[in-house]
């Protein structure tokens, strides 16, 4: 058997293979030593060396459920690599599990934090990930079927739902689009989501990715399909619609009117991101009427000494905004809010006070960054940061008729895409079902 | 469901003003608006709900299908070449009239055909969409634009600069004979009832439309506004000097306190999502119309993702768009836009005889079936 | 494929944004006309056109605005405007001309041609204030009053009711102007405007009425009041009258009106005025049972001022309350009531039927 291995892995010097010979057996033992942890001791070692007894030990072999039969060399290398300890006793081979799985701490969220909601993360860990779900959603009719995806990385991942309450149209067209799926490395949630939606080219994200349990356990109750992925924090939930990146958990656990309220406000701040970079270049440039008198002369005291057009001075906002915010997520925490404070402050005031930007664009450019930060969902929210420069290019050809013609467009082209044959944005949706297939 | 039909007789109630309703209207304001508007309102009323109820006795079919299913193939076709035609004329009609007002108001620099493209591209753009996809945008723009425009509507009514006595002056003219033109223009607001031809598809078996009460209601609102307003604002002899009525009607009022100053404005944005709508609809109307003119045509009101051919067919219908641009001027636009009035109002009525023909024929050929299915077992 | 497809939205872009160039014009490019001013120019048949020009500054305040002031002559006032194009450095924009003033002499001659202009422009408001300048509109446009805080705000702010609200001042919209120009039964007026003497501000506080072609008549302050109560309902006004040697003040605080018209040969109109109010100035320890008393002859009083109003405004022959309009509304008449009416006016009688009630004597008894 050592032979057949070490064939396989030629170059790999760090497999570990060897012949025990405890003076009654001699046991040919191969495995990873930095994939297998301390089970091997107590499973392997202990019982072969000084509390030997063939007896006991053949008992092992049936009872244990750790070990198991490995008769088909094909098999080998890969149980290997997944962590188990091949062995050679009396001319037959067993594997034994001894996979390393890493001491992971329950961790906070990152990126989805709430106020006064529960403050547990998925973890990198698929089991310890499943265990988080059903603590959290614990019915007999979960069902949890397994996959393996990816030709290098053999990722393990869960495909979860509620049986009773899952639309199996949608369970189906999941299946054939996981059937699909051609990745040799699949490392993050980001990746599956690409792969799982039919054009990887979308503007919008149809695949909620999500590292809370808690929305996890309130879908499936809503009869979602969630797919938990080995070695990501995220989640994938599925189908969703885009009310559901709009939501934040905290909007299950606060007061009633508060969470109204503030729905509005992120829809609110959805529209001003989108559209204000865009409504700046029609009023300077072409419809300086629309707002009242005042506005208008503000503006353009303001704009008085900007040598170049309105969309250009837009661009170097943006421009600079944008520049900031990637260099606030790459920075050491340390480092970034120094980052933020020069870019953000100083040099917005510096460029004001140079007559390169008017003050009022100082304004507009907070606003849409700000504006941006409020949704809750970060794959959504830079699709909607995306969506604004498509925005400010309608503005510089068409002015403010552009901005509302593109507004539609925009509505139209939502309420056409669909998340695995669910509509993606209508009104008023539980209805919907009572539509004819 | 039935709130999307309801959805279809506000927007066209509200989209009158752009496809020269008021206008016509106006320039017969001495001579037979009144009473033709009088007329409309019970001739309106009972047209939509003739049509409502018989497009409910074929569950879940456009017209196409109904009249791919009983009628002999030939007229089959001629009738849904003839009404994809009608449909295709009233979203070149708006989106060209739309279009000319904004570049008035917004633009006035600008290459027409510029701005032109624009609005097609979006009507395009929107009804290539499948057949519910276009229904929930519909549902949307509707829902963040009616209230505004109703708004407006009301602020106009209750405007203290609104001169009653030039609308009851007006409105004295009742007793003159009605005219044909006004008839046909006033009854168009009540032509909602006409989409359920595609979109009847959608609503499910069984479904009621209820509160039917709401299509005089709303529907004689919008009339009498879309009329009386800009008459009460400019006079009974200075509204007629206006081309486009309603920009000029929503230009009197100010919003003294409101974050843009001239209603204008508003009123033309809030349009442009009417419009656009309209657009929307009537060209994937008469898409539907065209391509149940295939012989193996399957309808499919949920289709995912789009096919080519609604895209080939509505940049056809764009091309029409750019064909009348350059073949129309303010006359000509005119001209057509009351024959199109007159022609729908025709076909609103031919369609009523249609159906209820075509449900008289399903009753009996069901009736005969019922006596020969009962009679094929003991034979 | 794909990237055939992306070249051709390339390449479509391409061509649009080139395009781009007609309309747009960035803020600071643009001159604001903030006021404009019509006058008769040195020929009869010419005009000439006063433009006052705002020049932003990015601080604002009182006094330091800067506007600058352009007129010109020509034929017509398109051309006039053409002309005036010529003498700036940007280009004029007339979104945010919210004052449209007419040289006195202009009104007297008529003024059909300016109104054409007016409402053939799209980038004229409809609801652009309008006035009647006295001596000319370039005398008037001149002025700089010390408490403008953005250019032309002091004139936007007289007329319109965002600032001051007196009852001496008449607002007329240009959409209502060109209205009364063509309607039945109902003639316009406008509020005229004066320099102050001290040359400091606007003074607004009488108004002028035409008929269908030119000036007709303009009132004293006194009047423009009362025909702001009577007409306008204008209901922030004060109607003061003589009593037992002091003189009693009523601020109104409410006002509604109802005219009434007999269907005889020679019509009657009647001003039915029920106005409410608040003593601002009586004589002391008026409530000693003297309020039907005081108010009774306040009715008289105003009923007396207001039918001498009604007389005098027939006299010279206009109509600015509408009292034809009404009429016609009445009897839904047509082209011969009109007529008949048209026949009858000079001979018409008034009778005004007021009812005034004084709610609060204010703080003190």
């Amino acid at each position: 058997m050592i032979e057949e291995i070490r064939n396989e892995f030629k170059n790999a010097t760090d497999l570990f293979t060897n012949v025990l010979d405890n003076g009654f057996w001699a046991v040919e033992i191969a495995y990873f030593p930095s994939l297998c942890d301390e089970k091997i001791k107590d499973g392997v070692l202990v019982p072969l060396s000084y509390r030997f007894d063939p007896d006991e030990f053949r008992r092992m072999l049936n009872s244990n459920p750790k070990y198991e039969h490995a008769d088909d060399p094909k098999e080998w290398a890969n149980l290997i690599l997944k962590g188990y300890v091949l062995l050679k006793i009396e001319g037959k081979h067993f594997s034994f599990k001894s996979d390393r799985t890493p001491v992971t701490q329950i961790d906070a969220p990152t990126v989805e934090s709430t106020l006064q909601g529960p403050q547990t993360a998925f973890t990198e860990d698929l089991n310890i990930n499943m265990f988080l779900l059903r603590l959290r959603y614990n019915v007999p009719s979960l069902t949890v079927e397994p996959f393996d995806k990816g030709t290098l990385s053999r990722t393990s991942l869960f495909v979860v739902y509620d049986h009773r309450l899952v639309n199996a149209k949608i369970l189906k067209a999941l299946y054939k689009q996981l059937d699909k799926v051609k990745l040799d490395l699949l490392q993050s949630s980001g990746q599956m989501v690409k792969q799982l939606t039919e054009k990887n080219h979308r503007v919008f994200p149809t695949i909620l990715q999500t590292e809370r349990p808690d929305r996890v356990a309130d879908m499936l109750s809503k009869g979602k399909i969630a797919v938990m992925l080995n070695g990501s924090r995220f989640v994938l939930l599925l189908p969703v619609r885009l009310y559901d990146f709009m939501h934040a958990m905290d909007d299950e656990y606060e007061a009633f009117w508060m969470v109204r309220l503030l729905i509005l406000v992120r829809y609110i701040a959805v529209a001003l991101t989108i559209t204000l970079p865009a409504l700046y270049i029609a009023i300077v440039s072409y419809n300086p009427e629309i707002f009242r008198v005042q506005i208008a002369f503000t503006i353009d005291g303001s704009r008085a000494g900007v040598p170049y057009p309105s969309f250009i001075e837009v661009f170097i906002m943006l421009f600079m905004i944008e520049a900031l915010i990637e260099a606030s997520i790459r920075l050491p925490r340390i480092v970034g809010s120094t980052a933020t404070t020069v870019g953000g402050l100083i040099l917005g005031q510096a460029a004001q006070q140079a007559g390169l930007v008017s003050s009022i664009m100082i304004i507009v450019t907070s606003v849409v960054a700000i504006s941006n930060f409020v949704i809750p969902n970060t794959t959504f929210s830079q699709s909607v940061r995306l969506m604004k420069y498509l925005f400010i290019i309608i503005a510089m050809i068409y002015g403010i008729s552009g901005v509302a013609v593109l507004f539609f467009a925009l509505i139209v082209y939502l309420c056409g895409l669909r998340s695995f044959g669910e509509p993606y944005l209508a009104l008023f949706t539980n209805e919907t079902k009572e539509l004819p297939k | 469901m039935s709130r999307y039909f309801y959805y279809h007789v506000i927007y066209v109630g509200l989209i009158n003003v752009m496809l020269f309703v008021p206008w016509t209207l106006v320039q017969h304001r001495f001579d037979g608006a009144v009473s033709a508007m009088a007329i409309a309102v019970v001739l309106g009323t009972f047209v939509a709900y003739a049509t409502t109820s018989l497009y409910l006795r074929f569950p879940q079919k456009s017209l196409p299908d109904i009249l791919n299913s009983l009628l002999p193939r030939w007229l089959a076709l001629t009738i849904n070449l003839l009404a994809s035609t009608l449909w295709i004329l009233a979203g070149i009609l708006v989106i060209y009239s739309y279009s000319a007002t904004i570049q008035q108001f917004f633009n006035p620099d600008m290459n027409p055909y510029l701005f032109l493209l624009l609005m097609t591209a979006a009507g395009v753009w929107g009804a290539s969409r499948c057949t519910r996809s276009v229904q929930f945008a519909q549902e949307i723009m509707l829902l963040i634009s009616a209230p505004l425009i109703i708004m407006i509507l009301f602020k106009a009514v209750f405007n203290p600069w609104l001169d009653w006595d030039a609308i009851r002056v007006t409105a004295g003219y009742i007793r003159t004979p009605p005219s044909f033109v006004s008839l046909c223009a006033a009854t168009f607001v009540f032509a909602g009832y006409n989409t359920l031809a595609v979109f009847n598809r959608l609503l499910p078996q069984g479904t009621q439309i209820r509160y039917r009460w709401i299509i005089p209601l709303f529907c004689t609102f919008f009339l009498l506004v879309s009329f009386f307003v800009p008459i009460g604002f400019h006079g009974t002899v200075g509204v007629a000097q206006y081309l486009y009525i309603w920009s000029v009607t929503a230009d009197s009022m100010i919003m003294e306190y409101g974050f843009v100053y001239r209603v204008l404005y508003i009123f033309l944005l809030l349009y442009t999502a009417l419009s656009l709508m309209f657009a929307m609809n009537t060209w994937h109307t008469a898409m539907e119309f065209l391509k149940a003119c295939r012989p193996k045509y399957k309808p499919d009101p949920d289709e995912y993702p789009t096919p080519k051919i609604n895209w080939l067919i509505n940049i056809g219908f764009a091309a029409l768009t750019f064909a009348y641009a350059i073949w129309t001027n303010e006359q000509r636009n005119q001209l057509v836009n009351q024959f199109w009035l007159i022609a729908r109002t025709f076909s609103d009525i031919t369609s009523v005889v249609l159906l209820s023909f075509l449900v008289w024929k399903t009753t009996r050929r069901r009736r005969s079936q019922i006596p020969s299915d009962a009679a094929a077992p003991e034979s | 494929m794909r990237r055939a497809k992306l070249l051709l939205i390339g390449l479509a872009m391409l061509l649009i944004l080139p395009t781009s160039g007609c309309g747009f014009k960035d803020i600071d490019k643009r001159f604001f006309v903030v006021a404009m001013g019509i006058d008769q120019g040195s020929t009869p048949s010419n005009y000439r056109v006063t433009l006052r020009l705002a020049i932003p500054t990015s601080q604002m305040e009182s006094g330091e605005t800067k506007t600058e002031l352009e007129s010109m002559e020509a034929p017509s006032i398109a051309e006039a405007v053409r002309h005036l194009k010529s003498l700036v450095d940007k280009e004029l924009d007339f979104g945010h001309c919210r004052v449209i003033l007419f040289g006195k002499s202009l009104i007297e001659e008529g003024v059909e041609n300016p109104i054409n202009w007016l409402s053939r422009r799209r980038d004229i408001q409809q609801v652009a204030f309008l006035g009647l300048a006295e001596p000319n509109a370039f005398q008037v446009l001149k002025l700089q009053p010390q408490s403008e805080r953005y250019p032309g705000n002091a004139l936007f702010l007289s007329f319109g009711s965002e600032g001051t609200e007196s009852s001496y001042i008449l607002t007329e919209y240009l959409f209502d102007w060109v209205r009364r120009q063509t309607e039945t039964g109902k003639d316009g007026f406008l509020p005229i405007i004066r320099k102050d003497i001290d040359r400091n501000s606007y003074r607004v506080d009488r108004v002028a009425f035409t008929d269908k072609k030119k000036l007709r008549l303009c009132l004293t302050p006194a009047e423009t009041q009362l025909f702001n109560i009577s007409a306008r309902r204008y209901d922030k006004s004060v109607i003061a009258i003589p009593f037992k040697g002091a003189r009693i003040v009523l601020a109104l605080s409410q006002v509604e009106t109802h005219v009434s018209i007999s269907h005889e040969d020679i019509p009657t109109v009647t001003l039915h005025l029920h106005a409410s109010g608040f003593l601002e100035e009586s004589p002391p320890n008026f409530l000693n049972g003297d309020i039907p008393k005081i108010e009774n002859q306040l009715q008289t009083e105003f009923n007396g001022e207001l039918q001498d109003l009604l007389y005098k405004i027939r006299n010279s022959e206009v109509d600015p309350y509408g009292f034809g309009l009404h009429y016609l509304a009445k009897y839904f008449g047509g082209s011969k009531e009109w007529k008949k009416w048209k026949e009858a006016y000079p001979e018409i009688t008034f009778r005004v039927d007021s009812r005034i009630v004084i709610d609060k004597a204010g703080l003190v008894q």
